[in-house]
C-alpha cells in the first residue's frame, strides 16, 4: 500500500490519497471541494461511483454504513469512509 | 426453629426490583405519551414563543422518556413487554390532557396539573427507595425532576409576558385533570382511588386529533411562501430579490440564510406530526423523531435571532409561510416524511451548506456562521433518521426504494400543483416585503475589506425543479 492518485471525472481536479487515509481527508487536505457531513458513513452526502479503480470501506466499520449491497454492487462508495487500493477516478 | 442474624438495616418490604419497574413504566408511558401530545399541540399552536417552549419541551420529554425506558429493562421488565401493556389509565390520563381545547388550556393543564403531578410522583419514588441499591433509578429520577421543574417555571414566566393570567384562567381545566389523576390513584397509582369526574363540567369531550393545516403567529401577515425559490410564477418577488443581491451576495447570503432559518418551522411541524400520526413504532422511531422535531425548531429560532439581532421589525419585514405544511397537508404521513427526507438529502449532497458556509465567512458575519456550522451538523443526523426510518416504514429493498421513489414523485407534484394553485393569491407575494427590507438593508451596510472569494451563489434549492418556470 502505498500513495493513489484520486481524479474528479467531471471537474478533472486529481488529488493524492496516503495509505491508511480516506478519499475525503484526501481531498479535503488538498484543498478540493467534495460535499460531505458526518464524516461517518451515515449521512450519504459522500456517496460517489467509482468509475475505475478499487476503493474499499473501512473494514472497522464497514457494516455501520448508510449504503445498500446493491449500490455497493453498483459501485458507489461512502468518500468519507472509502480508503483508494489503486488509482481511481469518480464521478464527480 | 432455624437459626438467623438480625437483619443489619430495616428496608421497605414494598421496594423490590419487579414492583420498581412498574411503576417507573407506569412512569414511562406518561412521558411517552405527553412527548407525542406536546409534537401534536407544537403544531397546533401558532403563539411563537409558547411553539418554541413546546417543541423544547417535547425533546426533553423524550429524553425523559428514554431514561426511564432504559431503566425499567435493567429492572428484569421483560423486553418483549416494555412497550406493550401500556397502563390504560395512564395512556387515558394523558389523553385527557391532550383535549385542551386551545392551546392556552392545553398549556395550563400540562404545566398547570400533569407535571406537578409527574413531579410528586418522581419524588414519591425517590422518598421510597433505596439510594445505594436503585442508584442508577435515583439519579435519573433527580435529573428528569430538575428538568420538570424548570419546564414549569419557564412555561410560567413565559406565560406572565404572553398570556398573562393564562393558569387563573384555565383554572377549572386544571382541576378537572387534577381529578381525573386523583380518579387512578395519582401516576403512582398508590393513591387512594377517588370517584371520576365523569359529571365535571369539562368532562366527555371527544378526543383530540391534530390539525391538517397550521396558521403562523397572528403577529404575521398571513404569507405562503418566504423566499422566491419556492414559488416561480412570483416574477415581481424574484426581481425585488434581486435588488438585495445586487447589493452584495454576500449581504443576499446573510439575510437568506436568516429568513430560511426562520421558516424551517414547517420541517419541525412536518415531523412532529409524524410523531402523532404513527403510534405504533419503534421506541427510537420517536427518539429520533423527537430530536428531529426539535432541532428545526432551534434552527427556525436561529433565524428568528439573527433577524431580530440586526434589529429588526421580524413580523413587519420576514414573510413566514405556512405553505409547505399546509400543501402536504392532504398527504399520508409517510409521504411527507419521504419529501422532507427528499429535500435535506438533497441540500446536503450538493454541497450547500459548506459553500453558504464559506460566503458567510467572507461576510464577517461569525453568528451566522456558527448557526449554519450547527445546522449542518444537525442536518447529517437527519439525513440518517430519514435513510433509517424510511426503509423501515417501506422495506429495507427494492420495492420499499421504488415506493420512495413513487412517494416523493408524487409529493413534489402536489407540492407543484399547491403553488399553481395559489400563484395568484396576495398571500404568495413576496415584492412587498423584499421592497421594504431592500431599504432597511441597504441603511445598515458598511465596509469591509474585500477577501475576493469568488461568490457563486444563486439560491441553492433541493428541488431544483421549482425553479424552472
Ligand atoms: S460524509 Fe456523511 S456519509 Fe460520508
Ligand atoms: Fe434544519
Ligand atoms: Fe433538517
Amino acid at each position: 500500500m502505498g500513495q493513489f492518485t484520486v481524479r474528479l471525472a467531471k471537474s478533472g481536479a486529481q488529488f493524492v490519497v496516503e495509505s491508511g487515509e480516506t478519499i475525503l481527508e484526501a481531498a479535503e487536505r488538498a484543498g478540493v471541494l467534495l460535499a460531505f457531513s458526518c464524516r461517518g458513513g451515515t449521512c450519504r452526502s459522500c456517496l460517489t461511483r467509482v468509475l475505475s479503480g478499487c476503493a474499499e470501506h473501512d473494514p472497522e466499520y464497514a457494516d455501520e454504513l448508510n449504503i445498500d449491497a446493491g449500490e455497493l454492487a453498483d459501485h458507489y462508495r461512502l468518500l468519507c469512509s472509502a480508503l483508494a487500493c489503486s488509482d481511481i477516478e469518480l464521478e464527480k | 426453629m432455624v437459626k438467623v442474624l438480625p437483619a443489619s438495616r430495616t428496608a421497605h418490604a414494598d421496594v423490590r426490583v419487579d414492583n420498581a419497574s412498574q411503576y417507573l413504566k407506569r412512569c414511562y408511558v406518561v412521558e411517552r405519551q405527553l412527548m407525542r401530545t406536546l409534537a401534536a399541540r407544537f403544531v397546533d399552536t401558532s403563539q411563537w414563543d409558547f411553539k418554541r417552549q413546546l417543541s423544547q419541551d417535547m425533546w426533553e420529554t423524550s429524553r425523559h422518556a428514554d431514561a426511564l425506558r432504559t431503566r425499567v429493562l435493567e429492572l428484569r421488565y421483560p423486553r418483549r413487554d416494555v412497550d406493550k401493556k401500556y397502563d390504560p389509565d395512564m395512556l387515558a390520563l394523558v389523553a385527557e390532557c391532550a383535549k385542551g381545547q386551545d392551546s392556552l388550556e392545553f398549556i395550563g393543564g400540562v404545566y398547570g396539573t400533569l407535571l406537578p403531578e409527574l413531579v410528586r410522583a418522581y419524588q414519591d419514588y425517590l422518598d421510597q427507595t433505596d439510594p445505594l441499591d436503585d442508584a442508577p433509578s435515583v439519579y435519573i429520577l433527580r435529573h428528569i425532576i430538575a428538568d420538570k421543574q424548570a419546564q414549569i417555571e419557564r412555561m410560567r414566566a413565559l406565560a406572565e409576558q404572553v398570556a398573562p393570567r393564562l393558569f387563573e384562567a384555565t383554572a377549572e381545566w386544571q382541576d378537572y385533570l387534577r381529578q381525573c389523576c386523583a380518579a387512578v390513584g395519582g401516576i403512582s397509582g398508590q393513591g387512594t382511588r377517588t370517584p371520576p369526574p365523569l359529571n365535571h363540567s369539562l368532562a366527555g369531550r371527544p378526543a383530540y386529533a391534530i390539525g391538517r393545516s397550521v396558521q403562523r403567529d397572528s403577529r404575521w401577515r398571513p404569507a405562503l411562501f418566504h423566499l422566491p425559490h419556492e414559488n416561480k410564477y412570483d416574477v415581481e418577488g424574484r426581481k425585488a430579490w434581486q435588488r438585495i443581491e445586487a447589493l452584495d451576495k454576500r449581504v443576499a447570503m446573510q439575510v437568506w440564510s436568516a429568513i430560511s432559518h426562520f421558516n424551517e418551522i414547517w420541517a419541525a411541524e412536518v415531523v412532529a406530526a409524524s410523531m402523532w400520526d404513527f403510534d405504533t413504532q419503534p421506541w427510537d422511531f420517536y427518539l429520533d423523531l423527537a430530536r428531529w422535531s426539535w432541532d428545526e425548531t432551534r434552527h427556525s429560532t436561529m433565524g428568528y435571532r439573527a433577524l431580530q439581532g440586526w434589529g429588526w421589525n421580524v413580523p413587519d419585514l420576514i414573510p413566514w409561510g405556512n405553505a409547505l405544511y399546509n400543501a402536504m397537508g392532504p398527504m399520508p404521513p409517510i409521504q411527507r416524511l419521504a419529501l422532507l427526507y427528499y429535500y435535506e438529502d438533497g441540500l446536503l449532497r450538493a454541497g450547500t451548506k459548506q459553500i453558504e458556509i464559506k460566503i458567510l465567512e467572507s461576510a464577517q458575519d461569525d453568528g451566522g456562521v456558527q448557526d449554519m456550522d450547527f445546522d449542518w451538523a444537525d442536518e447529517a443526523i437527519h439525513v440518517s433518521y430519514g435513510y433509517t426510518w424510511l426503509r423501515h416504514l417501506l422495506g429495507d429493498n427494492n420495492a420499499g426504494k421504488e415506493e420512495l421513489k413513487r412517494l416523493t414523485d408524487e409529493a413534489r407534484e402536489i407540492i407543484a400543483a399547491f403553488v399553481a394553485q395559489h400563484k395568484d393569491d396576495p398571500q404568495a407575494k413576496l415584492a412587498p416585503y423584499f421592497d421594504r427590507l431592500h431599504d432597511v438593508i441597504a441603511s445598515m451596510l458598511q465596509d469591509i475589506p474585500d477577501d475576493n472569494l469568488d461568490v457563486h451563489w444563486a439560491p441553492v434549492v433541493a428541488d431544483e425543479e421549482v425553479l424552472k418556470a
